[in-house]
């Protein structure tokens, strides 16, 4: 049985949603609760947004006694020198590899993006830092252009590949299709799935049960618009699978949400971005 | 591809029963969003439900001794389907057995959408669902949307959805109801914009941190201010209330937004965007907004 691994994102990815704000003492707390459940790694924030950020990543690396702590960034010189500064496990690099993305925010062509990235992942890897590459937008990107991207930066020393379903339109067919394309060139492979069609956990399911290792949640599923894979709801269907071990079992995740909850200050039915409907009865037959 | 709402069916179950009226109602406004047959009342085919994921070893040929007499067979459950390797090729299994089958996939682990849109997309013909999951089930806005821009099928009505939402709240009842705000397709908040790069992204081009047009779904794009609004967010949203900002005044502008949407751990009210923007700007929104 292999083991499928948790990277929670709620202090990056969740706080993006629109009128969340984690004080750095909501983040150390949150960060204890996944520490304590058996969340493998902890997404802790943007070093590119300042000191401030940059302190509380710390802060969260600090608090934490088993899980590993990673942080986002852009494929930027600066942002790369503000992560290494951190101390951070793992240094994320966010590469945008759709046409549209790479035209319309880059403003740069697919070629010059990519030399782009490269550039940056071996900045990172020759300062010694562990680099996981993160294909933004990879569900709308070009399968062809992610691979070369994929084999070059496996040659740079990047081990992990993010597959990004930036705006969730990924089907867990396409899901599990892009996890065995990008396993050609590299050793991990990881899922971030977003929920825009309802699909966000079944898409991560398909995409591991395709050989991915690393699978990102948050918790209460919060994130931008329909949010990202949820913690508990995606441990609760992975924990009925029996080809993989998880890192942290349903009743953990469960107690990570229930107790993260009032942190939230939301409504907690509002905060899983589902229907309030799920309590009412199966339809009889 | 058929398409059944029993919406109307679980409400009726859980004691709310729609008068004639917004039955008619409803029923106009599932057929417009893409629906093909909104179902009041009892399945009239056969029924057998395989709850669980180990239903999978059913054989399907023994599933014709629950047809009847050619009509449509209904299979309920297998909300964790999607945890066994050969999900696919049960469902292909189903679909090669020729019965006239209209799975109704339970969505207690959250992959009804997915199991529901994988049977479509690999040929298989109907589909029972329901707005927004009530009675676990797969919910139809996810999959008529879903359908659309995979170009599996058009709809062009898919913007009465918020009006679907509206009927429905009332026809079960907010307090049982409530759809979450950021609930796919129907959540309030889908199109509200705050972080930097996400604002960044909006203006450069919407497509790029959005999988549809809001219109598609009836919806509204809205930009909201908070702990992560910066510059390019305060320029856009005086501009939208046609308030005059000066660039000296705007990086000043945003630090104040930021700061109090550190406060209040949420996303400021027009009105406290309003205060700040006087305290900053020294002009009165009523005075100078749209002049």
């Amino acid at each position: 049985m292999r083991m499928l691994r948790v990277l929670d994102v709620t202090l990056r990815d969740g706080a993006q949603a629109p009128g969340f704000f984690f004080s750095r003492e909501n983040k150390v707390r949150l960060a204890r609760l996944l520490d304590a459940a058996g969340v493998s790694w902890i997404e802790a924030g943007i070093p590119g947004m300042g000191k401030e950020e940059r302190g509380d990543i710390r802060a969260v690396k600090q608090a934490c006694s088993s899980a590993r702590v990673s942080t986002w960034n852009r494929a930027r010189r600066e942002d790369i020198e503000a992560a290494l500064d951190c101390g951070a496990d793992l240094l994320h690099i966010c590469m945008p590899v759709s046409k549209l993305h790479i035209l319309k925010k880059l403003g740069m062509n697919p070629e010059e993006a990519a030399a782009g990235y490269l550039k940056c992942a071996a900045r990172a890897c020759g300062r010694g830092a562990a680099v996981s590459a993160g294909f933004e937008d990879a569900s709308r990107a070009d399968e062809g252009f992610m691979l070369r991207l994929a084999l070059s930066l496996a040659e740079e020393g990047v081990s992990r590949i993010r597959i990004s379903d930036t705006v969730g339109v990924l089907t867990p067919l396409r899901a599990a299709s892009l996890v065995r394309l990008l396993a050609a060139a590299v050793p991990e492979l990881e899922i971030h799935a977003h929920n825009d069609l309802g699909m966000a956990e079944a898409n991560s399911l398909c995409a591991a049960l395709a050989g991915a290792t690393y699978v990102n949640t948050s918790v209460l599923g919060i994130g931008e618009r329909a949010g990202n894979c949820g913690l508990a709801r995606f441990t609760r269907l992975a924990a009925r699978c029996a080809l993989f071990a998880l890192d942290l079992g349903e009743e953990e995740a469960a107690r990570v949400e229930r107790e993260a909850a009032p942190l939230l200050r939301r409504d907690e039915a509002l905060l899983s971005g589902r229907s309030g409907v799920w309590n009412m009865r199966r339809l009889p037959l | 591809m058929r398409i059944t709402d029993v919406t109307l069916a679980c409400l009726r179950a859980a004691g709310r029963a729609a008068g004639a009226e917004e039955v008619d109602l409803w029923r106009g406004l599932l057929l417009a969003a893409g629906a093909d047959r909104i179902e009041d009342g009892p399945a009239s085919g056969g029924c057998i439900a395989l709850y669980r994921a180990s239903s999978l070893d059913f054989e399907p040929e023994e599933l014709a001794a629950f047809a009847d007499s050619g009509r449509r067979l209904r299979i309920f459950g297998l909300d964790d389907a999607l945890s066994r390797e050969d999900y696919r090729a049960f469902l292909a299994r189903l679909r090669q057995s020729g019965l006239p089958l209209e799975p109704a996939f339970g969505n207690a682990f959250g992959c009804a959408t997915a199991l529901g849109l994988t049977w479509l997309e690999e040929g298989g013909e109907g589909l029972v669902c329901s707005f927004a999951g009530i009675g676990n089930l797969a919910p139809l806005e996810e999959i008529l949307t879903a359908l659309h821009i995979f170009g599996l099928r058009q709809s062009s009505g898919l913007h009465v959805l918020p009006r679907a939402l509206a009927l429905f709240s009332r026809l079960g009842g907010l307090e049982r109801v409530s759809v979450g705000e950021s609930k796919a397709v129907l959540g309030r908040l889908l199109f509200t914009v705050e972080s930097g790069v996400h604002v960044d992204g909006l203006l450069k081009d919407a497509a790029l941190y959005e999988p549809f047009a809001p219109e598609l779904v009836g919806a509204e794009r809205r930009l909201a201010l908070g702990a992560y609004s910066g510059r390019s967010a305060v320029r856009l949203r005086c501009s939208l209330a046609g308030l005059p900002c000066a660039e000296g005044q705007e990086a000043e502008l945003a630090r104040a937004v930021r700061a109090q949407g550190r406060r209040c751990g949420r996303c400021l009210e027009d009105d406290e965007f309003f205060a700040l923007y006087e305290r900053v700007c020294g002009r009165r929104h009523a005075d100078v907004a749209g002049a």
